[in-house]
């Protein structure tokens, strides 16, 4: 969907989420330029998340009675730089409000939503598959080292 | 002359793949554990924010993501 009508929605952050994307894009004095190029890209797939969740507000994972129910009517977008290898790192929760657009019109699009209200968007520890991907190279190596000296 | 006989050989040949198939199993189980404790640890904390009544408190996103360098067009 796109168009005037989704610009209605605005996106807001609740308080602590500015801090959360400022640390998430901070770099290190001593950052590298690979560290300062992947954290450009990382700007980039906010600002364009930011975007999705004004066009579509139900675009994220209904996150429904879980563990806390103050988040039943929230939603999760996991997510992570473009060409990243793995699970996504990072996590993003937001609120429709008011309640998730209860009234939808006759497309099924969202009729009476004013606010997507980002509650965090963090990165946090996810096992990445590079570790994997390694450990694997490694036992393989070993593998073959233990065939090699077998074969003598 | 071979250091193992044939049959040794083979068969520490499968114990090997054994131990391989066992670790690449425990190697998806760990990952999807390390995304669920994510998953749990952000929740906790959004959770916490609704509760505190820090979502009410809110700013607008497109000035602040401005604020922070991150271009929006």
């Amino acid at each position: 969907m796109s168009g005037d009508a989704a610009r209605e929605v605005k996106v807001e952050l609740a308080e602590g989420v500015k801090g959360d994307i400022a640390e998430l894009t901070a770099l290190p004095t001593d950052a590298d330029s690979k560290q300062r190029e992947d954290v450009e890209v990382l700007k980039r797939r906010i600002a364009e998340l930011f975007l999705e969740c004004e066009d579509n507000p139900h675009a994220g994972d209904l996150m429904g009675a879980g563990r806390h129910s103050e988040l039943a009517d929230c939603r999760r977008i996991r997510f992570d730089i473009d060409g990243f290898k793995g699970k996504p790192r990072f996590r993003l929760i937001y609120r429709n409000e008011p309640s998730d657009g209860a009234r939808r019109d006759a497309c099924g699009l969202r009729s009476d939503l004013g606010l997507v209200c980002m509650l965090i968007a963090k990165l946090v520890s996810v096992h990445s598959e590079m570790t994997s991907v390694r450990r694997k190279a490694q036992a393989e190596m070993a593998l073959r080292t233990v065939k090699g000296s077998n074969e003598c | 002359m071979p250091l193992l006989p044939r049959t040794k050989s083979r068969q520490l040949f499968e114990k090997l793949s054994d131990l391989e198939a066992q670790m690449r199993e425990m190697r998806g189980e760990i990952s999807v554990l390390h995304d669920r404790q994510a998953d749990d640890e952000v929740e906790a904390l959004a959770a916490e924010r609704v509760r505190s009544g820090a979502a009410g408190r809110s700013e607008d996103g497109a000035q602040a993501l401005t604020d922070l360098d991150i271009d929006l067009r």
